[in-house]
């Protein structure tokens, strides 16, 4: 028998992050399983999510394995499975729409592991969200290159944000009924019976998914209620100012990528703040960049570029609350409630002059 | 907590169910004792030497820097030797080796006091005279913190015992109600505080009904306390209780704490004259055969009260061994150092393999971290070893509670990184010559 020396505390919680993994793996399984459902019943294209979903996730497993063998890695198995690049994949065909083409898939799947992470120096590096930047990678490089058979397949095309963008966001109250009627009212939105992205329709397997991953702390609820809360509020101000009020919330709210950004990627512990008033600050301000980005932008939903370029300022916002929380604690307060509300204040601003 | 910070602690599994019920305790009595020479990290000195008889309470040993402490012997029997060797704290120190003669032969090593007749001045006298130290960890001399109360409002008397697995607090509180009781009213009044009041954890629903019937009749409060860690550290409990934080000492927010074993060791010398020669020591932790608490002299080496209970478990191969509990002590790669007067408690856990990963910013550990700091932040900086950004994180506010590894997913030693983080401030600041 022999004594060992490790440094203390030589207690530990049972929660691994090898487990948190784990948990978001089967709460985005489920958003996947829904969309082959959907797919499958609407267009009979349940093997086409299928077929992406396991191309995105061998290329990820692939291009970590090559990379972990050329950096030297001396256990590369291990280095694979605690890289976590398949929650990357799945994550990215989900916010990709159902006409991507699959080398296009396999490219941007490269870039979001690669650029995205690896090259940050791996897992916990990494400034950008990793699908994030690869769905831009798709956007920007393939928007031309559905798939065609597809296009034709999936007619409408048009998704609830493209809808209301070419209709000017216009928030009046006619305006608005004409666009949520043919996606089937509030109901039909919460059911996400509509094309969108693979797995951005069904806001009820989203919400489900966020109680699941809270219930199992793996994901941070100080970010996803923020942002989804700052979300309805502006776009609730917006909507009053212009005589639509909570329908035109409610649509901005379940109407594009919101939900499921909320849940899936602005939750990125890696990409985003460590303390809680940071994670305000990040949340509101995601929030409200998501909403100018949509209303005003050339780019049909506003979600994925806001949680970009709020990455980005991670870094900074760390720094802005930095030090005790008890010492510092008004000081950090007020930096949060502060930036939070000038956020808040810049996009109703610009959602009344809509 | 408020909105804008974490809960600052943590409910822990405390697997106190290992030894909380076996009110009976071993006492063992075992052929030598290295009677330990420091007291912390301070040496005394010893007063007798080789070939000396010793008896039961007999002044063998002082402290006499700063300050003040006499240390009396817990057998009776003849001095042997004085050895140097590795003590709890992983520092080589000296000890006094004692044969035991078993006997139990005793000597009077001091009077006993009547509180209430006593002033307080005599009082004080006596806490210093009787060698009374925390018996909670800190082993710090407890004469000081009652020389010169000022504007105390409340004594807490700290039965917490928040670190998992240890229960000899408990289980001393529950043998000794009565010293404990004449123990906390002489602390009462020394401290000359308007309230006092016993902290329990919650779940101990059975003991906090004993002790309020002890204590009816007496200005003393029973106070349940939330069954979270770190309960029982000294700045988690005053601002449980009184809703307010302190810079330095727990007396700026007009409390003082004292440990509960503490006050039973002071009943015990105010009742019977009697100064701390045994101490309960809760053995416990998956590596060990039959987990238990034990009754020993001060200066049992480790592996003779393991061996007492029947040992490790059959078949263990890599242990962790750890005076006290496995949030806040330190593991120790030999069984060979001796129980001193603070040591509460032998954690024997297997060593398991971790499932690591890299850190994954999710800020657990700033959200539980009970002084309010940013451990991810503060290993970023140490490991550039950047002071200035270190002191604006309030580094040495760290009191190594542990929380922070615990809580951490992907098992990285969060306290560690801090640990260094200070080393690397102590290091500039002697660099600096201030």
């Amino acid at each position: 028998m022999k004594f060992t020396f490790k440094p203390s505390p030589n207690y530990r919680h049972p929660q691994s992050t090898t487990k948190i993994m784990g948990y978001l793996s089967v709460a985005l399984g489920a958003v996947l399983l829904s969309s082959v459902i959907w797919y499958g019943v609407s267009y009979g294209l349940a093997l086409r999510v299928v077929a992406l979903t396991l191309t995105a996730v061998v290329t990820a497993l692939l291009t970590e394995t090559a990379y972990f063998a050329f950096t030297g890695s001396k256990d590369i198995r291990h280095d694979v499975t605690h890289s976590y690049g398949w929650i990357t994949a799945i994550i990215l065909v989900l916010i990709t729409k159902i006409d991507v083409s699959y080398y296009a898939i396999v490219i941007a799947t490269i870039v979001a592991i690669l650029f995205g992470k690896l090259v940050f120096g791996g897992f916990g590096q990494n400034i950008f969200n990793p699908a994030a930047l690869g769905e831009a990678i798709i956007m920007n490089s393939f928007s031309a290159s559905g798939a065609e058979e597809v296009t034709a397949q999936v007619l409408s095309g048009a998704t609830p944000m493209a809808a209301m963008g070419s209709a000017g966001w216009s928030s009046s109250a006619s305006v608005l009924e004409n666009v949520m009627t043919s996606y089937g009212g509030l109901f039909g939105m919460l059911m996400g019976d509509y094309a969108s992205v693979i797995g951005g329709s069904c806001a009820l397997v989203i919400i489900a998914a966020f109680f699941y991953l809270v219930y199992n702390d793996v994901i941070d609820w100080h970010l996803t209620v923020p942002y989804v809360l700052t979300v309805f509020v502006v776009s609730l101000i917006t909507g009053m100012a212009n005589g639509s009020g909570v329908s035109f919330a409610l649509f901005n709210v379940l109407g594009g990528g919101v939900l499921f950004v909320s849940v899936f990627m602005l939750t990125d512990p890696v990409t985003s703040p460590v303390t809680i008033p940071g994670k305000y600050i990040f949340a509101v301000c995601a929030a409200a960049l998501t909403l100018i980005l949509r209303w005003k932008a050339a780019i049909p939903d506003g979600a994925l570029f806001a949680i970009l370029l709020m990455n980005m300022l991670t870094p900074a916002i760390d720094q802005a609350c930095s030090g005790s929380q008890i010492k510092d604690a008004k000081k950090i307060q007020t930096t949060s409630v502060v930036i939070s509300l000038v956020a808040i204040v810049i996009a109703v601003a610009v959602g009344v002059t809509l | 907590m408020s909105l804008f910070t974490g809960p600052m602690h943590f409910h822990l599994d405390g697997h106190k169910d290992l030894t909380i019920h076996n009110d009976q305790c071993k006492k063992l009595d075992p052929d030598t004792v290295w009677f330990p020479l420091y007291n912390g990290v301070a040496p005394c000195k010893p007063l007798v030497k080789v070939g000396d008889e010793v008896k039961v309470g007999m002044k063998i040993a002082e402290r006499n820097d700063h300050f003040y402490l006499p240390l009396y012997s817990p057998v009776s029997g003849t001095v042997t030797a004085i050895e140097k060797f590795m003590n709890s704290g992983m520092a080589q120190a000296e000890h006094i080796r004692i044969q035991n003669d078993h006997k139990g032969t005793e000597v009077e090593a001091f009077k006993p006091l009547d509180y209430e007749k006593a002033t307080r001045e005599e009082l004080v006298a006596f806490v210093k005279e009787s060698g009374m130290l925390g018996m909670g960890g800190a082993g710090f001399p407890t004469y000081v913190k009652y020389m010169k109360p000022e504007n105390i409002d409340l004594l807490a008397i700290n039965g917490v015992e928040c670190e998992p697995y240890l229960t000899a607090d408990y289980i001393n509180i529950n043998a000794n109600m009565d010293l404990l009781k004449a123990g906390v009213l002489a602390f009462f009044k020394l401290s000359t505080a308007k309230k006092a009041c016993i902290a329990i954890k919650e779940d101990k629903k059975e003991q906090i009904a004993k002790l309020k019937e002890v204590f009816t009749g007496t200005p003393v409060e029973i106070t349940a306390v939330p069954n979270i860690y770190p309960m029982g550290w000294e700045r988690t409990l005053v601002y449980q209780l009184t809703g307010k934080r302190y810079d330095r000492l727990p007396a700026e927010a007009g409390v003082i704490v004292s440990n509960a074993s503490t006050a039973i060791a002071f009943g015990n010398a105010l009742v019977n004259g009697k100064p701390i020669t045994h101490r309960y020591v809760t053995c416990s932790g998956d590596a060990l055969e039959n987990p238990q608490n034990v009754i020993v002299p001060i200066g049992t080496k480790a592996c003779e009260i393991i061996d007492a209970i029947g040992g490790y478990k059959n078949g263990t191969e890599d242990v962790l061994l750890i005076p006290g509990g496995p949030m806040m002590g330190k593991t120790i790669p030999n069984d060979q150092w001796v129980i001193s007067a603070q040591n509460n408690g032998i954690t024997a856990l297997v060593n398991r393999q971790e499932d690591r990963s890299g850190c994954l910013r999710c800020g657990k550990c700033t959200e539980m971290c009970p002084s309010g700091l940013q451990p991810v932040r503060i290993a970023g900086a140490g490991k550039v070893r950047d002071d200035v950004a270190l002191n604006k994180l309030h580094v040495m506010d760290c009191i190594e509670c542990g929380l922070c590894s615990y809580i951490c997913p992907s098992k990285i030693d969060v306290t560690e990184n801090v640990r260094r983080a200070k080393n690397v401030v102590r290091m500039k600041q002697q660099k600096g010559g201030k």
